[in-house]
Parts: structure tokens; C-alpha cells; sequence
């Protein structure tokens, strides 16, 4: 039974990546890592500029897992009630005026919520429970979002005049944020080609969203060495500069570091990736991966490294190379490809004064 | 197929490389442990054995027992050690998670086991390399030349090859404070006698040579030889004295004698005023040198001067021209310096050192 759990799961994927290929030109990271986070249950936050194909991409992602779709536009005068849903008085069989819940487009399973950051903060938390809970609770009633469900949101790290920025709450809800870059110019070609044919996706469907869930649960099957799961948890430590763990770089340059649901999605998506990459463990590999993506909205810099123009990004590579961790990896763009996922050996050879590796 | 068969001949790679590596470390310490007690041996100056046995014999015991020590404690190899190795060869944790999960019955447990076996088989223990850090190297070749270095040194030392380490020491302080200073002292038997010309009381290094001081007889008296505090007569008997080789604190006495004794006072009178000293006599302290002379030319003079019966009245009426000034001083100054001008014997030094003497003597 599991072989063959291993086998769907592997192939699975496999057709995954080829369907959204056929939409999304490049990005592979991106789609990669947008892939990992659903099928460990965790949110996305996309970052990038307009037109580099996020919204298609999540389009794409609908069509590929065959689940409901809905956009959410997120602006200014965007209420809660507008994305939860809300009661209205309406006339029952007998004539009686009774509430009926009217559920907003929250009740999908793939929700785009586009240009989040231009809501209120009051609008952004409606997604609070929804994304965490996958429930709404609406005029006290809590009613379960049908699974999966994932929330794929956007945001636009220029233009920053009338966004709200999203509270550190709501960000520490998204399992990655990743980071869409422009392609380049190979790819730009092959996008200005493709879409000269026809705009719509054109992605066939590959899983349902059960079959999904099942890719999860197999995933969370995954193993975990002891030592791979204190490196990873002693990274996520390392951010917090009050931590017996923390890193010089998080001393000098963190407000606030990661929370534990940090590590929570660190092991999921690592586990995720192992599997992707046809292992039955996770390796210290994984973990180097997908830190960029999980930390990076998880770190809160202080004055310091802002007016030293430091990153969110540029802080977890000091604290890799404090913990020897190998720099090669992309720095940006996140992680993610299932030949780079074929770490170096100089990923392991190094001893950390964290004892990751043996003598 | 358990971690412990697969890892086998992977742990014996390792259990090799681990003795090598406690090897190398107590061979540092035993280096340097060697290094110190012969260093000790040197400075204490042990006999040869005595500096082998600490030396070497130490150096020996440390290695021997501090190999398997540090084996046992610090270097054996166990399967989590090799397992994280092995993984360090591309095996992204595999050996580590099959390891922890051994004792696991579950399927997928059972899964990775066997996706880690597969992996390990292609892997040569070969590719387990021993590799020893720089400083580790650096430190392996000071420690083995501070040791082999102060072996060799105590040990020629022992076989007086050497300076022992305290000789040494004592070789290494300055000048000053090592060399020793004697004094000479020129007196007069009894005051009113005559008196002395130049330093009386000299301190000279050891080995050195004072300064001439010469004996002025007081008017109706003559000068009658250097005497020691016990009235011996030492050297030459000229009126102008320098004492060489001076090595030890010496008091000499100028005799002087009333001008009508002069002459019978004693039949072994020495030569004659302003003669200069010569010949190896002892002084005081028996290794005293005066003038350098032979002392044939010596004898031979004060036999010449016996011969013909130049003592007492006939010595002083012999040289006393007008009346007043005694010209024997003067006459034998001007031989001496030319015999010692044609003396090819003594050093050039020397004939220096006394051409400067009889130069002063000039008017």
C-alpha cells in the first residue's frame, strides 16, 4: 500500500509540474514551492510586481487540482462581510423572514486574494480563521470550509502609498512567501508567443482534491531523522535574539523572529520535498530549501538593518553560514527544484557549533 | 540486513582512521611531554640515561597509552558516527534515519531501510577519507622538533658535548659581572726612605697588567729591590715596576737602603737601578709575571754587574758623573730598549706595550 502511495505520490507531481507548465512559463521555484505548500496544507503569499503571472498561476493551480476557484480583489472599501459572507433575511416556504448564511468567496478551496496588503487590516483578518481554523465564524455560528483549502495571496512590494501592510499575525499564517521574479528573456519570449494564441489555461486536470489530501497524508509519512529535526528547529531558533540558539545576525539585526508554527512548516514542506525528490527522509538539504521561503515574512528586522539596507533575506544567510549551511542555493526566488533538491556535499560535511553533523 | 552488518567493513574504514587520529594526537602529547623533560634533564644535568628515560622512555609511554585511550574515548567509531559519515558522501541522511529507525516494524520504516541499503551499495569505503587539518600537521612537526631538539641537546650535554644547562647560564652573563679585579699595592718599607711615583693602589683585572710605578730613593738612600710582606725579594729588582698576569691581591714593598749600606748589605744584591724587571718570577700569590724579560737577560746582567764588582760605592761611582745625577738609569733604559727592539721572542704586543713604557721614561 505504500509503495504504491510513493509511486502516485511521485507520479502525481510529476504531472503536476508538467500540466503547469503548459500556463506558466518559468517560475519554476515558484510553482514548485506554491505546489509544496498545498500539498502540506500550508498558504501562500506571492510577492511580485504586476504582469509576472501570479494570478495565472493560481488559475493555473484550479485547473490542475480540478477544486473551486474564487478571486478576491482586495481594496480599500473591501468589507469582512465581503469576503465571509454574511446572513440575509429571506423569506422561508411558510413566508417567514428567517437569516440565511450567504457565504462569500471564502468558501472555496483555492482562494486568490489578490493585492491583499490594499485591504483593510480590518478585511485582512476575516481570513484570519479561515486560514488558520479553515472555518468562518460568522453572527456566531463557525462553518467549516470544505477541504483542502488554501489561500494563494498577492501582494505588490511597490506602490505602497494606501496599503495596509499585513500585521504580523496574518503573515506568520502563510506557510511561504515566495517570490516572483521577472522572467527573463527566453522566457519573456515564450510567454509573448504563447499568449498570442489564446489567454486562457489551457492546463488539463491531474489530482482531485482528494487525491490531494492523500498526497498529504502520505507525505506526512515522511521520516525525520533526530538530528535533521533539531537542525531545523535550532534555525528557527536562531532568529529569535533572546534564544540560548540565536545567531549573531539575529542579535544585531531582528526585532522579532520566527514563531513555532515556523517549524511547523518548515518539517511539513520538507517532508513534502524529500518525497518529491523520491526519499523516504528528510535531509539536512531539505531544510536549507525551504528556510528562505518559510522565514522570510517571519522576520521582523529592527531599525538597524533597515537603514543598512539589510533583508529579511540577507539575515538568513548570516545565519546559515553561522550554522555552516551552504550559501549556493538561490537566495531569492526561493527554493525548490527537484534536481537542485540534490544538495552538495559540502551541505553536510560542515560540523556547526550546533553539533548538526556527527565528528 | 541490520545497520550493524551493513555498516561493517564502512566502521572498520573508520575504526582505522580513528586510530590514526588518536595516534596523531597522543604523539603530540608525547611529543611534547618529551620535549619539556629533556628540557628539564638539560637544565638539572641529568646523566644520559637518566635523559633518555624521561626524554624518549615518556615520549614512548604517552603514545602507548594514550592511543588506545583516546581511541576508546574520543575516536571509535559508532554506527551513529559512521552513518553520519556515510551520509556526508550524498546520502542526504539516509543512513542517519534508517539508523534511528531500526528498531521501527512499520512499512515505510521497513521502505527507507531498504531505499538506504540501496544507496550505501554503491558507495566504496574508500571514499571514506582520512584527512588531517593543517594546524593538526603543523603542530604534529613543532611538537616532534621541540622534542627531537631538546633530546639531542640534553643528551650531548650528558655526554659533555654540550654546555650543561646551568654552565650555560652562567656563560650567558655579562662581562661585567663575571670578571674579577685585584688590587696591587706599592708601599715603601719605611717611610722616609724614598718615595713611589705613579698609582700605589691599582686595581687590575684578572690577567692584567698594572701600571708602572717607579721606586725614588730619598736623598742618601738607594733602592734596593721589590720585597713581599715577608721580605722576600720578588723579581727583578728595577726601580720601575709593572706586574703582569696579575691574579690575585698583591702588597709589594720598595726596599731602600742608606747609600754606604747599599753595597754589603746583601751578596745576591739584584741589578742595578732602572733595570727593568724581567723574566717569570711569583709574586705573592705565585703566579705573578713581571716586565716580560728573559730572565737569562736578567741573570746576566746582575752577573754582569757582579762581575765587575758593580755594587755598593763602585755601583754609584760608576754612575754618578757630576756629583748629582745618578746616569746608570738613563744608560740602561737605552740598552734595554735596544735589546728589546732586536728581541725577535716577544710579541709584538708586548714590544709595544713597553715601547710606550720606556717612552714615558724619556724626558
Amino acid at each position: 500500500m505504500i509503495e504504491q502511495d510513493i509511486r502516485r505520490f511521485s507520479d502525481t507531481c510529476r504531472r503536476i509540474f508538467g500540466q503547469i507548465a503548459r500556463d506558466v512559463i518559468g517560475q519554476r521555484d515558484v510553482v514548485e514551492g506554491t505546489v509544496i505548500a498545498m500539498i502540506a496544507g500550508g498558504n501562500v503569499l506571492l510577492e511580485g510586481v504586476p504582469g509576472v503571472g501570479k494570478t495565472r498561476l493560481v488559475r493555473s493551480l484550479g485547473r490542475v487540482f480540478d477544486l473551486p476557484f474564487s478571486r478576491i480583489q482586495f481594496t480599500p472599501d473591501l468589507m469582512p462581510a465581503d469576503v465571509t459572507g454574511t446572513n440575509l433575511i429571506v423569506h422561508d416556504e411558510a413566508g417567514n423572514a428567517v437569516f440565511r448564511f450567504q457565504p462569500g468567496p471564502v468558501f472555496s478551496n483555492i482562494v486568490l486574494a489578490d493585492e491583499i496588503n490594499r485591504a483593510t487590516p480590518k478585511t485582512q483578518s476575516a481570513l484570519l480563521e479561515a486560514m488558520q481554523e479553515h472555518c468562518v465564524t460568522v453572527m456566531g455560528v463557525s462553518r467549516k470550509i470544505a477541504e483542502p483549502f488554501f489561500v494563494l495571496a498577492t501582494q505588490n512590494p511597490i506602490e505602497q502609498d494606501g496599503t495596509y501592510p499585513l500585521p504580523e499575525a496574518q503573515t506568520d499564517r502563510f506557510m511561504f512567501k515566495l517570490i516572483v521574479k521577472n522572467p527573463d528573456l527566453a522566457e519573456y519570449k515564450q510567454i509573448v508567443g504563447m499568449t498570442q494564441r489564446t489567454m486562457d489555461e489551457v492546463a488539463d486536470k491531474v489530482c482531485t482534491g482528494g487525491e490531494l489530501l492523500a498526497l498529504r497524508r502520505t507525505a506526512n509519512e515522511v521520516l525525520v531523522a533526530e538530528p535533521v529535526l533539531d537542525y531545523a528547529l535550532k534555525v528557527c531558533c536562531a532568529t529569535h535574539a533572546e534564544s540560548e540558539f540565536a545567531s549573531e545576525a539575529a542579535k544585531k539585526y531582528v526585532r522579532l523572529g520566527a514563531s513555532p508554527r515556523a517549524g511547523q512548516a518548515l518539517i511539513s514542506a520538507a517532508k513534502v520535498l524529500a518525497l518529491m525528490n523520491g526519499r523516504l527522509n528528510v535531509a539536512y538539504s531539505d531544510i536549507n530549501r525551504l528556510v528562505y521561503p518559510v522565514l522570510r515574512h517571519r522576520l521582523k528586522l529592527n531599525f538597524e538593518a533597515i537603514s543598512e539596507r539589510i533583508s529579511p533575506d540577507d539575515v538568513i544567510t548570516m545565519i546559515l553560514g553561522e550554522f555552516n549551511a551552504p550559501r549556493s542555493f538561490a537566495k531569492n526566488g526561493a527554493p525548490m527544484s527537484a534536481e537542485s533538491g540534490a544538495a552538495a556535499p559540502s551541505d553536510r560535511k560542515k560540523k556547526s557549533r550546533f553539533g548538526r553533523s556527527g565528528k | 540486513m541490520n545497520s550493524r552488518d551493513l555498516f561493517r567493513k564502512y566502521r572498520r574504514r573508520l575504526a582505522c582512521i580513528g586510530a590514526v587520529k588518536a595516534l596523531t594526537v597522543s604523539a603530540i602529547a608525547g611529543f611534547c611531554l618529551a620535549g619539556v623533560m629533556a628540557l628539564v634533564t638539560w637544565l638539572a644535568a641529568a646523566s644520559l640515561p637518566v635523559v633518555l628515560v624521561l626524554s624518549v622512555g615518556l615520549c614512548a609511554a604517552a603514545v602507548a597509552a594514550g592511543t588506545p585511550v583516546l581511541y576508546l574515548r574520543r575516536f571509535r567509531p559508532t554506527a551513529a558516527d559512521v552513518a553520519a559519515r556515510l551520509d556526508e558522501l550524498g546520502l542526504d541522511e539516509r543512513m542517519i534515519t534508517m539508523c534511528e529507525q531500526e528498531g521501527s516494524d512499520s512499512r515505510l520504516a521497513a521502505l527507507q531501510r531498504e531505499d538506504a541499503a540501496a544507496h550505501l551499495r554503491g558507495i566504496s569505503a574508500r571514499r571514506l577519507r582520512f584527512s588531517v587539518a593543517l594546524p593538526v600537521l603543523l603542530l604534529l612537526l613543532c611538537s616532534f622538533l621541540f622534542a627531537a631538539s631538546f633530546t639531542t641537546v640534553s643528551a650531548l650535554a650528558a655526554e659533555g658535548m654540550l654546555g650543561r644547562g646551568e654552565t650555560a647560564e652562567e656563560e650567558q652573563l655579562p662581562d661585567e659581572e663575571t670578571e674579577l679585579f685585584y688590587t696591587v699595592r706599592y708601599l715603601i718599607w719605611e717611610e722616609g726612605t724614598g718615595t713611589l711615583e705613579g698609582e700605589t693602589v691599582q686595581t687590575v683585572k684578572k690577567g692584567g697588567y698594572t701600571e708602572a710605578v717607579r721606586a725614588i730613593p730619598a736623598k742618601g738612600y738607594v733602592f734596593d729591590g721589590w720585597r713581599d710582606a715577608e721580605m722576600n725579594r720578588i723579581g727583578s729588582q728595577n726601580a720601575v715596576r709593572v706586574d703582569l698576569n696579575v691574579r690575585g691581591d698583591m702588597e709589594i714593598f720598595a726596599w731602600f737602603t742608606k747609600a754606604d749600606d747599599a753595597g754589603g748589605e746583601d751578596p745576591e744584591e739584584p741589578p742595578v737601578d732602572g733595570e727593568i724587571s724581567g723574566g717569570k718570577e711569583d709574586g705573592p700569590d705565585g703566579d705573578k709575571e713581571e716586565i716580560p724579560d728573559s730572565g737569562e737577560d736578567s741573570d746576566s746582567d746582575v752577573k754582569g754587574d757582579e762581575s765587575e764588582g758593580n755594587t755598593g760605592h763602585g755601583r754609584e761611582n760608576n754612575h754618578v758623573i757630576d756629583g748629582k745625577q745618578d746616569y746608570r738609569e738613563e744608560f740602561d733604559r737605552e740598552e734595554r730598549e735596544k735589546e728589546l727592539a732586536d728581541d725577535r721572542t716577544l710579541p709584538d704586543e708586548l714590544k709595544d706595550l713597553l715601547g710606550d713604557y720606556f717612552g714615558s721614561l724619556k724626558p
